[in-house]
This record gives C-alpha cells, structure tokens and sequence, in this order.
C-alpha cells in the first residue's frame, strides 16, 4: 500500500512538472517574452533556442558592475524646457486662412493656459506623433486634401494642409505642418529637404525642420522620424519608447546624420 | 503516509487533477491563436467586384487591374524600402514595402461609383448620410472620420464642405 502511495505521489509530482513545462511553451506564443527570454537565457551560457547555437559558459562570472558616473558634470546641461520657456516669442501666421485656422484650431484643442512655452511645444509635437498617420499617399497627392488653389499656393503651405485636413502624410507633411505651427506659436522655425541614412544603407529622401533660438543655434524637430524610431523601439520590445530623439536637439549634434539639400523660403 | 486510508478519495482527486493539468497546458499553447480575430480578411472592393485585402501583398490585385493611370513611388519614410501608389483613375491603391512584398495600406475611393462596404454611400455623399450607416463611434483629425475595425483597420471618409470627398479602407502602420 505504501508502494502504491509513492507511486501516485510521483504521478503528482510528473503532473505537475508536465503543467509548467506547458505554461512555459505558451510564452513562446507572444514573440516578446520570448525574446527577453532568450536573451536572459544565453546570458547565462545556455542555449540560445533561437539560433539553437551551444554558448559556452564563461570560466570567471563578471564580479564588477558597470562603471558609473559620480560627479556632476562640469558644464551646466541646458535643455529644451529652459530654452524653449525663455524663448521671445514673435506669433506669425502663414497667411493662408485655409491653414491658420487649422493651426490655430489644434493649438486651441491641444494647449492648455497653465502650461508653459515648453510645455506648449511639447503637447502640439506629441499629439503629431500619437495622432498622426504615416501615409505616402498625400505626397503623391499634394493639395489633395486642402481646398486652397494649388496653383497659387506654396507646396509647403499645401504639404501642411493636407496634413491637418486628413490626420495622415509622410515626412514633407509632417515636418511643414510642424514648422506652421512652431511660428504661429511665436517660434523661428524653417524647412529644410534632403537625406538620411537608410535602414537598407545608403541615403534616402527626408524632409525636417529646425528652429534658431535666441541664443543663435539651430534646433531641429523631426516629428516623422520620432514616430517613426518610436515605433521601431516599440517593435524591438521597448516599454516606454521615446519619442523625443529629434526634438529640440542642437543640429550640430546631428550634422552626421541629416544632409540638407533645399533650404524652403515659404 | 500522507495518502494512509484515503488511496481510492486520493486517487480520484489525482485523475482529476491530471485531467485539469492537461488541459491547462493546452489551453497555454493555443493563446498563440486565440486573437485570431486580428487575422481577419479585412477587404476594400474596387470595379464592382475586385476584392483587395489590406495588409496583404498587393501583387496579385495588381497584377489584376493591370497598369494603373498613373503610378509613383518614393523611398519610404517609414521602412526600409519603396512606399509605391497606383492610381486607377477612380481609386488609388497605396502599399508600403515589407521584405520583398508591397503590402496594401490604403485603398482610397475618389470617384462616385464604387460603394463603401454595405451602404449605399459613395463620393458626394453628405456627413449626415455617413452618420447615419456608420453612426457617432468616429475618430475624428481634421475633415477625416475613421471608423476603426481593431486597433489598426479602419474605414474612412474625407469629408469637405459636407461631401463626401474621398473614402476607403486603411491601416495604420505604425502600430
């Protein structure tokens, strides 16, 4: 009898180990945890399930932790709150009624009076990137969305009617209707078009814009590629991605990266 | 010692307990296809009855249409490839590239003729006429209404001075 009794208690103890074998295969279902697992997996120096390659175990485990900074830099860092809050601002409208009154519209729907110029620029930008639709079919249809003459109208003026008409536009869209609102907001803002690098290499089209600030520097804001980074981090497993990679940074930081081919004067 | 004068109480409750178990695990490996909602055929129909499934390689439809009225592509802002448009006079198919595939994103109506999916509204159609099929449960930016499917599919209407004056069927990529 106490023969039998060990038996059925190692049937539990098999039933059980069956249950959280199962348990572990249904994470694989979701393609995130896996990859976190995966990757925690063969930190260890086991096998990597993905690539089912042996990682051999290191013979010392690492006993240092990562070098960490531990004094205060030596230069005061000036961010885009202070910048952008102490800004003198000069509103100037584009003077196309078709668009103010879709600039001046979404800056009443998005900006609140207790929020500061900082604040202001911040809340128009991420509601572009959260609200905004990537689409290549308003640049193959520039003006089709606007009620403005196209004949008489500027292709920027028309990029970033299109835009805030049909909530949809690639880079030109975004990048115009961002610098409308950056002047209507009293900001020095101005478009610019020509490359970046390619995921694939090499370079591809872009369009961005930058804001000279009173202290003489040029800033850029690219709110098409901050959707877009935003999104591949996402793809990537980031929980809380970024999405102010391009946003007020000094050109100069990025002169690497962006390759300005047509300065636009409207 | 632990199972002394219940074996036949105890072994019911461990065949029960397997049978729980093993059904457990298997409910674990079908969550992979449990939201198979989102798999769902969501289709614009274009000429009457050309049926073109968003999300999905656009070869086959294009290969079907034959030469569009005019055609332009551009390096995507997005991904790593072409963004391509085909425009067949009356409706424009507009793909974004993955891999290889040019998958469908958009499929915009912009003549008055084909229908947007049960109803009888096409172009020039009034908002009201929308609001009435489609009801209040839109998104709205601008001028377009978006009646949204699942997170990313939806059916919209650009609508200008009360007319209808483009619709179609969409995804939002960047989710």
């Amino acid at each position: 009898m106490r023969k039998h009794n060990i038996i059925l208690g190692l049937m539990l103890v098999a039933s059980v180990a069956m249950f959280l074998c199962g348990c572990g295969n249904s994470s694989a279902d979701t393609g995130r945890t896996y990859a976190h697992a995966t990757k925690s997996t063969t930190a260890l120096g086991q096998v990597n399930t993905t690539e089912n390659v042996v990682i051999q175990n290191p013979t010392v485990l690492p006993t240092v932790p990562p070098e960490v900074p531990t004094e205060e830099p030596t230069q005061p860092y000036v961010g885009p709150w202070t910048l952008l809050s102490q800004e003198t601002l000069t509103p100037t409208p584009s003077g196309y009624p078709e668009l103010d009154t879709l600039v001046n519209d979404l800056i009443a729907k998005v900006v609140t009076d207790d929020m500061n110029n900082y604040q202001k620029v911040w809340a128009l930008y991420e509601w572009m990137i959260d609200n905004i639709s990537y689409s290549r079919g308003m640049d193959a249809n520039t003006g089709a969305y606007s009620s403005s003459d196209p004949n008489t109208t500027p292709k920027e003026v028309l990029w970033a009617t299109d835009l805030l008409n049909a909530g949809q536009g690639c880079c030109y869209n975004y990048s115009a209707a961002f610098m409308y609102i950056m002047r209507a907001l009293g900001y020095d803002a101005h478009l610019i078009s020509g490359s970046v690098p390619k995921y694939g290499g090499g370079k591809t089209p872009h369009c961005w814009l930058y804001v000279i600030l009173d202290n003489g520097q040029q800033y850029t804001f690219d709110p098409d590629l901050d959707m877009n980074y935003y999104t591949r981090e996402l793809g990537e497993g980031a929980e809380n991605p970024a999405k102010d990679r391009f946003f007020c940074a000094p050109i100069a930081t990025y002169e690497y990266f962006y390759t300005p081919e047509t300065y636009h004067t409207n | 010692m632990i199972f002394k004068g219940e074996s036949g109480k105890m072994k019911r409750i461990i065949c029960v307990l397997c049978v729980m178990m093993m059904c457990l695990t298997g409910c674990g490996g079908e969550n992979g296809s449990s939201s198979g909602n989102k798999n769902d055929a969501f289709k614009a129909v274009v000429k009457g009855n050309i049926e073109i499934e968003l999300g999905k390689s656009a070869a086959k439809v294009i290969e079907t249409l034959g030469e569009p009225d005019k055609y332009e592509e551009a390096a995507s802002c997005y991904f790593d490839g072409m963004d391509k448009v085909y425009n067949y006079g009356s409706f424009e198919i507009r793909t974004y590239p993955d891999g290889d595939n040019d998958m469908v994103q958009d499929v915009c109506i912009m003549k008055p003729g084909d229908k947007a999916a049960g109803s009888d509204i096409t172009v020039g159609s009034s908002l009201d006429d929308v609001l009435s099929v489609y009801g209040d449960k839109y998104t709205l930016v601008g001028k377009m209404y978006k009646y949204y499917y699942d997170e990313v599919k939806y059916t919209y209407f650009f609508i200008m001075d009360d007319a209808v004056k483009y619709f179609g069927y969409g995804i939002d990529v960047k989710n």
